[in-house]
């Protein structure tokens, strides 16, 4: 292209009218900006699964009436039920899902608190952003501050006084900070004061009132911090304190406990005696004390494993509301004491086929009846009516954690992915009438990550537990192999993330694992091939995992550090693999591992050491690449985003302000290389011109973290791992596709829709009750996609499908919705316009016959305006059926069709005649009169050898109609041969309508001239046969 | 003191709101009425629509008759099976072979509230205070990447209803109402859209209503006013 270069002031004037032209059509170009609004009435379906649910971190219930229950999850959100868990309600969709602690004002239940940020510090926990208030039971609600807070463990209500109310925030995990302490307000929420702070290190871990004296507070100050390599419980700032008159001072209590460093507390103070306060202080002997006097002496009752087990995890004691002497401790296991602490043991037996999830982290005891436990574990809730003996496990609440997601080819395909203590798992993109608990397969134990289906052979599939421990699962059998990649001789130990990566490459189909070097093995993990030196810093003063833990020592794989993270090979060269490191480095192999490269010192304005979260190799341009790094490990809760088109010589952040939430995941588009997907903390967010402008995605999509994410190859479905909301899928892009940034300003543009595949959904007979989370279907109808402007609110607006010939064939109901609208056509003709009957219907013949596949002209009239496009219906590839039986299926399926039209015709044409004849009588008398009312049964009796006239809620007698519609229904709702049998009835039936017509035809014929003579002659209106053309004016 | 003076500021500014949303929300309503032609509106007798209910691919045509006051018919027919309802302004019935109802039965609970919903002309907003209904501006939102006000209508029974309207042009985009119908709390909605004028009354023709997980079409092909409508078809017949 030549380069236009001004020589004179003339040309010089031209040349900036022409600048300034084209840079006011820039900016009108630019009018409509992509904006949440773009995406219409685009949502994501929730499927689940509920069937292991997910961690629940604090749960409240109503004392006076417990079926009302809150329940809150670690990064579910916040659910509520009515129904004593029946049923629940997610009511914190807008807000931030991870739930610290829940409290529901006693004396006004539609009342409630919720602050955010989860106080069970494990590795993957997620950060709140300060306190709520509804007054409206959830309907609504207010943010009242403490927003730095990150993680809140404990709100109280003043009993007497509403406005009063007092959290603990335990703060930042990853970094200082001085949002932390206990802060109190006396205006409902309005302005809060920070009444008990000890540094920047330390924060409430527990709050405790005194019910009998409001003014009495005890807190549990707990010194932590968690880096990407090193935890540590305790400090010199933990410690147990008083305040006697609400908080204004407090005195630290050390009388009779242990001298030396403490760590986390918890704290109960018994209902049923008040004098009786417990705290479990974790310190190099961790025990449980006992108080008999509000805390002015201690005894120490119990120093056992049940109480001194992971305090960060497991600090939580809760008195019984009645019985002074009865005390629970959930940890591991559910453990209860009748003696006041120094005994403690499980209420339940051991079930072998059945028992509850460990690790349990809420628990709530009814007043009016203590039998009654609600109880919040790492695998969902669960509740008790007889004391904890025997528990019943809620199956409504999805709130699982996923950490990363696959799916394959199947028909419908499957979803793939590992949870958060919760194991591998296997389940349906849709089930028949919903995606149903039964529907999802276990298929590996512990922690879950990376879990995917062997490309080649569906018996397969690979899942890992904590720390590398890859699989290779036979789904017939239940049989795993182990195949985790072991050392040689001559290498340092293998070093693999609590968050191992496996990949399996789009070009080659190898699989790959990363310890601190990558392995590719071509054979299923049988034979490991080492492609790559140690890839990561190497740095040994973060490898000190076996020393982690602070004052209660652990070694879990949750500390594992400088390893590999993120591994994916081009979908467009299999030597050229990027990966990524916990400790970040950002390293490429362009030769399959020959030689590599680190090219982070390449990426700008990135802190050094920053986890490469995610590399997405593009599927377009071999150079590019997408990379997202998460700092928050480090405190550094910016979102990092960017993208190289040089194998990684030079990179461009693509982040913008619409972008909140350390970023976790990028995916590019397979099909549309500008069209970008990015998962962070806080949610989803798309960009449409490759990354220069996002926006959050909120259809049915709450801020929820996003770990992973995947686009069906085929389906062009995004599938979402999400910690703490299960898999949410975002059905067809594919009128994203067509989204181009210069769409966004026209007033109407038809856009893509996906080809639609001819289905068999299925039924089933099933009455399983209300209490189970059923995940949404995608719609089993063709879609049809535009994008409008505006809101559409005056004159007409519809969209209409045509056939070969242009008639129209279907007038559908329009979306109105500013941005993309999606308009369901069922790709069916016209049900059969059938004999009717005013006390029947013909259940079999509802519905028209499938429309075959082809090209169908697809219209959005708006106005005047016209907008044509098409979309593309065929049949499943994967149906056994042959061409030639679904052409039979057809033709007998349209042949019953006709039939009952025929029928249809001949059945109004009795039924007019008789009304009619009717009118006719009441002027007559005599022997016409005779011949009317004989004329009319006549009418009546054909008409009801046509068509079921008899009305009984059981059945009802079977005409001509109810035998065609039978085989009208069997044969079309099977797309396949129809049967001999099907063939045949229908050719017999075809004989018995013909004969009914003979009977008709005569009646007209004969009778009906002679009785129009007679009328004549009385110079009274004749009767009219009803034609064809004015029938088919009439409606239906 | 100051803590004082900043309680006066608080309260002095509350009362400052409220009575701007209280202004504006009548404000809000005179224009959607003159909007939508209320005026005339007022004046018409009866009302007469024709249209469709398009469901998964099937058409139910539908026929629908107003008559002043509050009485109101609607007969729709299935493979030629012929259904109604009717509302005499005080008590229904109806006929639905499809449930099993071949002969007119009253109408209770749900359906009788919802006759009383349906049967009004004018809408339960339109001089809500002399029908004792009480009205308040929740505020600003958006609906369908629209700029609404959601204004909330209590009336009297306790029956809640939300109304989205239109910011820019005055009109409703969507009704959500709330009631409690055997101890269980029903939540319907019915979105708006193509409204198009007849006779200067602006009148939507297409309507989408949702209750307890089920939603369907419903477009009007016609709208007339003044048409005869004898009260006689009101009446249960047998009666």
């Amino acid at each position: 292209m030549a380069i236009f270069l001004p020589k004179t002031e003339q040309t010089m004037k031209k040349y900036l009218l022409a600048l300034l032209l084209l840079l006011s059509f820039q900016i009108q170009a630019q009018e409509t900006p992509l904006s949440t609004a773009t995406f219409g009435a685009m949502e994501v379906r929730q499927i689940g699964p509920a069937t292991m649910s997910g961690r629940i971190s604090t749960l409240d219930a109503v004392h006076s009436n417990p079926n009302i229950l809150w329940v809150g999850g670690g990064g579910g959100g916040v659910w509520k039920s009515e129904n004593g868990g029946t049923t629940f309600k997610s009511v914190f969709e807008k807000h931030t899902q991870s739930i610290g602690n829940i409290a529901i004002d006693q004396q006004h239940p539609d009342t409630v608190w919720v602050g955010t940020g989860e106080p069970w510090i494990r590795n993957s926990v997620s950060i709140g952003n300060g306190i709520y208030k509804t007054v409206d039971g959830g309907e609504n609600w207010t943010h009242l501050g403490l927003d730095a807070t990150e993680r809140i463990a404990k709100v109280i209500i003043h009993p007497q006084d509403p406005n009063i109310v007092y959290v603990a925030a335990m703060g930042p995990l990853w970094a200082n900070g001085e949002d932390r302490g206990v802060y109190k307000t006396i205006d409902g929420g309005q302005t809060w004061k920070k009444i008990l702070y000890i540094d920047q290190r330390t924060g409430a871990s527990d709050l405790a009132m005194d019910p009998a004296n409001p003014e009495i507070l005890y807190a549990g100050m707990y010194s932590f911090r968690r880096t990407a390599y090193d935890f540590v419980s305790g400090g010199e700032g933990s410690g147990l304190y008083k305040s006697t008159d609400g908080g204004a001072n407090w005195t630290e209590l050390k009388q009779d406990l242990h001298p030396g460093m403490k760590g986390r507390i918890a704290l109960s103070v018994t209902p049923a005696n008040p004098d009786v306060v417990y705290a479990l202080i974790e310190s190099d002997s961790t025990a449980l004390f006992r108080s008999r006097n509000k805390g002015e002496n201690w005894t120490e009752i119990n120093r056992t494993r049940t109480v001194s087990e992971r305090p960060f995890y497991f600090s939580l004691l809760v008195a019984d509301p009645t019985d002074s002497s009865r005390i629970y401790k959930p940890g591991l296991n559910l453990n209860v004491s009748s003696d006041g602490g120094k005994v403690f043991a499980t209420p339940y037996n051991v079930n072998p086929l059945g028992g509850i999830h460990v690790d349990h982290h809420a628990l709530w005891v009814g007043s009016k009846d203590n039998n009654l436990l609600y109880l919040g574990t790492d695998g969902g809730l669960y509740t008790s009516r007889d004391g904890g003996s025997n528990w019943s496990f809620n199956r409504s609440l999805p709130v699982s954690q996923f950490y990363h997601v696959s799916v394959d080819n199947m028909r419908p395909y499957n979803v793939y992915g590992g949870l958060q203590d919760n194991g591998s798992w296997m389940g349906p993109s849709r089930g028949t009438g919903g995606i149903r608990i039964a529907d999802w397969k276990n298929v590996g134990g512990g922690d879950g990550f990376y879990v995917f289906p062997d490309p080649e052979d569906s018996n397969i599939v690979y899942w890992q537990s904590q720390g590398g421990n890859v699989q290779r699962f036979y789904l017939k059998t239940r049989e795993a192999k182990s195949i985790k990649p072991t050392k040689t001789a001559e290498e340092d130990n293998l070093r693999f993330n609590w968050n191992a990566p496996v990949h399996i490459g789009a070009k080659s189909n190898d699989l790959y694992i990363g310890a601190q070097y990558l392995y590719r093995s071509s054979d299923r993990g049988d034979t490991w091939t080492r492609i790559s030196p140690d890839l990561t810093t190497n740095d040994t003063t973060k490898q000190q995992q076996t020393s982690s833990g602070g004052l209660s020592k652990e070694n879990t794989s949750a500390e594992n550090h400088t390893t590999l993270i993120t591994i994916k090979e081009s979908p467009l060269n299999d030597q050229l693999i990027w990966v990524g490191t916990d400790d970040g480095n950002l390293q490429i192999t362009r030769n399959g591992g020959k030689s590599w490269e680190n090219v982070i010192s390449n990426v700008p304005n990135l802190p050094a050491n920053t986890w490469v979260s995610y590399v997405e190799a593009s599927h377009s341009v071999e150079g590019r690449a997408f990379a997202t790094f998460d700092g928050h490990r480090a405190g550094d809760m910016n979102s990092y985003v960017y993208m190289t088109e040089d194998y990684g010589k030079t990179w461009k952040a693509l982040v913008d302000e619409n972008i909140s939430g350390y970023a976790h995941v990028i995916r590019e588009d397979p099909k549309s290389e500008n069209l970008l997907f990015l998962g962070t903390e806080f949610g989803l967010f798309i960009s449409i011109d490759t990354g220069k402008n996002w926006v959050r995605f909120e259809g049915n999509m709450p801020p929820v973290a996003v770990f992973d994410m995947v686009i069906h190859p085929i389906d062009n479905d995004l599938v979402m791992a999400t910690h703490g909301r299960g898999i949410f899928i975002l059905d067809d892009i594919t009128a994203l596709r067509g989204l181009k940034p210069e769409v966004l300003d026209t007033d109407v543009a038809l856009l893509p829709s996906r080809t639609y595949r001819i289905g068999a959904f299925g039924g089933q007979q099933i009455y399983p009750g209300d209490d189970e989370y059923v995940g949404p279907n995608p719609t089993e109808e063709a879609t049809i996609s535009y994008y409008l402007k505006k809101r559409h609110v005056f004159g007409d607006l519809k969209v209409e499908v045509l056939d070969d010939n242009s008639d129209v064939i279907a007038e559908l109901q329009a979306g109105k919705s500013r941005g993309i609208n999606k308009v369901a056509w069922p790709a069916r003709q016209k049900a059969p316009r059938v004999p009717s009957s005013q006390n029947t219907i013909s259940a079999n013949s509802i519905f028209g016959p499938a429309y075959p596949p082809g090209e169908y002209k697809v219209r959005v009239v708006k106005g005047d305006e016209t907008h044509e496009g098409s979309i593309l219906l065929e049949y499943d590839p994967a149906s056994p059926h042959s061409t030639a039986d679904r052409e039979l299926q057809y033709k007998v399926v349209m042949d019953a069709y006709n039939l009952l039209e025929d029928l249809g015709f001949l059945n109004a044409q009795l039924l007019d005649v008789k009304s009619q004849t009717d009118s006719a009588i009441v002027k007559t008398n005599g022997k016409l009169k005779d011949d009317l009312e004989n004329f009319s049964k006549l009418m009546e009796d054909l008409h009801k050898r046509l068509v079921s006239t008899e009305s009984n809620q059981f059945g009802s007698d079977e005409k001509l109609r109810e035998k065609i519609a039978e085989i009208y229904g069997g044969v079309s709702r099977f797309q396949g041969r129809p049967t001999q049998s099907q063939i045949d009835g229908l050719e017999a039936l075809k004989v018995d309508a013909a004969k009914e017509r003979t009977k008709a035809e005569q009646a007209f014929d004969q009778i009906l001239t002679s009785i129009n003579s007679s009328l004549r002659n009385e110079n009274l209106a004749e009767i009219k046969l009803l034609s064809k053309e004015e029938y088919d004016k009439q409606e239906q | 003191m100051r803590k004082l003076f900043r309680g006066v500021a608080t309260a002095l500014l509350l009362v400052g709101v409220m009575s701007v949303q209280a202004q504006s929300v009548d404000e809000i309503l005179a224009k959607h009425f003159e909007t939508i032609g209320q005026s005339k509106l007022s004046n018409v007798q009866t009302m007469q629509t024709e249209g469709k209910i398009v469901v998964q691919g099937l058409e139910i045509p539908f026929n629908q008759k107003y008559k002043r006051e509050g009485k109101f018919y609607m007969e729709s027919s299935f493979q030629g099976m012929k259904m109604v309802q009717a509302f005499n302004g005080e008590t229904g019935w109806q006929v639905n072979p499809l449930m099993g109802m071949t002969e007119p039965q009253d109408l209770s609970g749900m359906e009788l509230k919802n006759a009383l919903e349906n049967s009004d002309i004018d809408g339960p907003l339109h001089n809500y205070a002399a029908k004792g209904h009480k009205v308040e501006l929740l505020g600003n939102d958006t609906f369908e990447g629209a700029d609404v006000f959601k204004i909330k209508l209590t009336k009297s029974d306790g029956t809640e209803a939300t109304y989205f309207m239109d910011a820019d042009n005055y009109v409703l985009l969507k009704t959500e109402v709330t009631m409690v119908v055997e101890g269980n709390t029903v939540t319907s909605s019915a979105i708006m859209g193509n409204y198009k004028e007849v006779d200067g009354v602006m009148m939507a023709h297409s309507i989408t209503t949702s209750a307890m997980g089920q939603s369907m079409n419903l477009i009007l092909d016609k709208v007339e006013f003044g048409v005869e409508v004898d009260d006689s078809l009101f009446t249960k017949p047998g009666k």
